[in-house]
């Protein structure tokens, strides 16, 4: 008999399952009475039970386990030697770990690393820009003033000493404060910054403005020109000079900057020349700011003496005017105002007494310069304050034509002053805008250029308006 | 707890589980030999027995520090066992796999039942009375036993030798009582026809279950 075997998944005969069960005892006592009563009964289930139970009765000719000490000894010792093992693995967690652990401490290392970089490079540069800062503040200078040679003669040349303290003294010239953080060491800037004012900032943010919008290569060029200045024994003196140059150059004509910056010494000497000279004649033509109201109130009284005189020889000349020029002299004490027309005609009247008309309105009013004689300007000096000589001898260096402008300039501004407060007018427009309540100057501040210009002329002097000339 | 209280080798386990080397000792002494036994049949080769029961063993060992007395200990114990020895049929089977691709097994090579009706055969002396010495029966029902699948292997060790339950089988193997029963009728129907074949016949069935 040939029969295939039964698979796990094969189907069980019930009968067969419940005597398999029935032999191992697994049969609650209801169906296992159920059972052994069909046994009764049933021949074929009883064989059946027999074969099943007699094929596990073969099972028992397998052997029975036997101890075996040795092996029980072996096994003990296999396990040892596994913990040992384990006991090595777990000590040698670095080894095992170690490329893990170096790696991961590599990582760290390398973070930290760069954490630190990051940090020493941002010191570095934080200190760099420390340094930088007093670069950047004299920065126009550095750039300018590179010519070391020319900043020493230039320092040595009186005559532009005196164009530029002439020029500061009547504003052409802002040479501002000296230095802001130059003077102060490197560590202690960083605490120093935030001690200046706003304005001091502000200025100082400007500048370094300046300086980052340099390349690189500009910026290291104004770094090595900063340490050999720093490097000279003049140094203090060289930075002044270069300071002062930066500033002067500004205010002067492009062609001549251009001759300054030339490699031509002739070229560059008679720029200078130039430049002092032009610097001069605008402080001379400006200096007539620097006058106080007792000067101002002198010269104008001398020059109501020079017209008294010059109308006195014109009646000696013209006996038939007598009325008339006594009239003038009279108008002269009289009326302010009048000696504004008077100033005007001033060239008119000679100081011989002749009348010289082509110079009346031949000129445009704005270009006029008045020529006092030099016993005049001689006159009016006589009776200066002692500060207005010295002003003046400041402004003339010991040139008589700049002293000539400069007298001639003071006694257009003295005419203009005491013309305008005859009419109750400001002297200029900065005082007017100056002595305005806070609120208006903020309102006028917020107006376009041409109405500010409105509010502080007065009406006759306003474009298109008709009144005297613009000049005073 | 139900455990720990009724089966001496739950507390012997617990033992272990402190490290107390005399209680895996003892552990060992009692079962070292019936999972030799149980590796005999369910294991991919009889002379591999020992070895996987000391595998068995180092296994429990190392999971002692886990061990929790949820159930008899010998449920346990062969519950291991049987993984062990699922583990080591598949390491077997893969070394047969790349050994056979070295050196194909051949026509002449002999299947499983062709070993038993080889062994029977030559037990036999193909004489038809058929009486074979104790020691020739055994050889005849290991190898009737081999034939076996599997589960049905190790549902039948655990019955007839280890004189488990049905539930305490379902529990070591993972399955319901009901399908240990169907698996241990299988395995006494499949036993019987292969060896009243042998007994009748001196041929058994070439088919063996998968």
């Amino acid at each position: 008999m040939s029969m295939a075997q039964l698979s796990d998944d094969s189907p069980v005969d019930p009968d067969d399952e419940l005597l398999v069960a029935y032999l191992d005892g697994e049969l609650d006592s209801n169906t296992r009475g159920e059972l052994e009563d069909r046994l009764l009964d049933d021949e074929p289930l009883r064989i059946r039970l027999q074969q099943l139970q007699s094929s596990w009765e073969w099972l028992e000719d397998l052997p029975n386990p036997t101890p075996n000490e040795k092996l029980v000894e072996t096994t003990l010792e296999f396990v040892v030697a596994d913990l040992n093992v384990l006991n090595k693995q777990k000590k040698s967690f670095w080894s095992r770990h170690r490329w893990a652990l170096s790696t991961t401490s590599l990582c760290l290392v390398a973070i930290i690393g760069a954490a630190v970089a990051v940090t020493v490079q941002r010191r570095a540069t934080y200190k760099q820009q420390l340094a930088d800062l007093s670069v950047a503040e004299d920065l126009q200078a550095f750039v300018h003033g590179t010519d070391m040679k020319l900043m020493r003669q230039l320092s040595a040349n009186a005559t532009w000493n005196q164009a530029i303290d002439s020029a500061s003294k009547v504003g052409d010239l802002y040479l501002g404060p000296t230095t802001l953080v130059a003077a102060i060491p490197l560590e202690d800037r960083a605490s120093a910054l935030p001690t200046l004012s706003l304005d001091e900032r502000a200025r100082l943010a400007s500048r370094w403005d300046q300086f980052e919008g340099l390349d690189e290569k500009e910026r290291d060029q104004v770094r090595r020109t900063a340490a050999a200045v720093a490097a000279q024994p003049d140094a203090e003196n060289l930075l002044f000079t270069m300071r002062v140059f930066a500033v002067w150059r500004e205010t002067l004509p492009a062609n001549i900057r251009d001759d300054l910056a030339s490699q031509d010494p002739d070229t560059r000497s008679m720029a200078i020349k130039k430049a002092i000279d032009l610097t001069l004649q605008e402080a001379t033509r400006r200096s007539g700011t620097l006058l106080d109201e007792e000067t101002v109130d002198r010269i104008f009284f001398a020059l109501q003496q020079i017209l008294k005189q010059r109308f006195q020889s014109y009646r000696k000349l013209h006996p038939e005017h007598d009325g008339m020029v006594a009239d003038w002299i009279r108008r002269i004490d009289d009326n302010a105002g009048m000696m504004l027309r008077y100033w005007l005609q001033l060239d008119s009247f000679s100081r011989d007494g002749r009348w010289n008309s082509r110079d009346v309105g031949g000129r445009n009013d704005s270009e006029m310069r008045r020529q006092l004689s030099i016993q005049e300007l001689a006159d009016i000096e006589f009776i200066l304050t002692n500060n207005a000589i010295r002003d003046l001898e400041n402004l003339s260096a010991g040139n008589f034509d700049l002293k000539s402008a400069t007298l001639n300039a003071w006694a257009e501004e003295s005419i203009r002053r005491r013309t305008l407060a005859s009419r109750g007018e400001k002297p200029d427009l900065l005082q007017e805008y100056l002595d305005l309540a806070p609120e208006a100057r903020d309102r006028l501040d917020l107006r376009p250029p041409g109405e500010i210009l409105d509010r502080l002329l007065p009406d006759e002097r306003r474009p298109g308006r008709p009144g005297p000339p613009s000049r005073f | 707890m139900r455990y720990q209280q009724s089966d001496p080798d739950v507390r012997l386990m617990l033992r272990v589980r402190e490290d107390d080397a005399g209680a895996f000792e003892e552990l060992v002494r009692r079962y070292q030999s019936r999972l030799v036994r149980l590796m005999q049949h369910i294991g991919p080769r009889a002379d591999l027995a020992e070895d996987l029961a000391q595998e068995t063993f180092l296994r429990i060992y190392r999971a002692r520090k886990r061990y929790e007395p949820g159930a008899k200990f010998s449920t346990w114990l062969f519950t291991i066992a049987g993984n062990v020895a699922k583990n080591a049929a598949r390491a077997n089977n893969r070394r047969q796999e790349v050994s056979e691709v070295d050196a194909p097994r051949g026509a002449d090579a002999p299947s499983g039942a062709q070993l038993l009706a080889a062994t029977a055969l030559e037990a036999s002396g193909m004489m038809p009375t058929r009486i074979v010495e104790r020691t020739e029966r055994e050889e005849v029902v290991r190898a009737a036993v081999a034939t076996l699948g599997e589960r049905q292997r190790m549902a039948l060790i655990l019955s007839r030798f280890e004189n488990m339950n049905y539930a305490e089988i379902a529990e070591t193997m993972g399955l319901t009582t009901k399908a240990v029963k169907s698996l241990l009728s299988r395995a006494r129907v499949n036993l019987k026809e292969i060896l009243q074949s042998y007994v009748d016949t001196g041929i058994v069935s070439d088919e063996a279950p998968s």
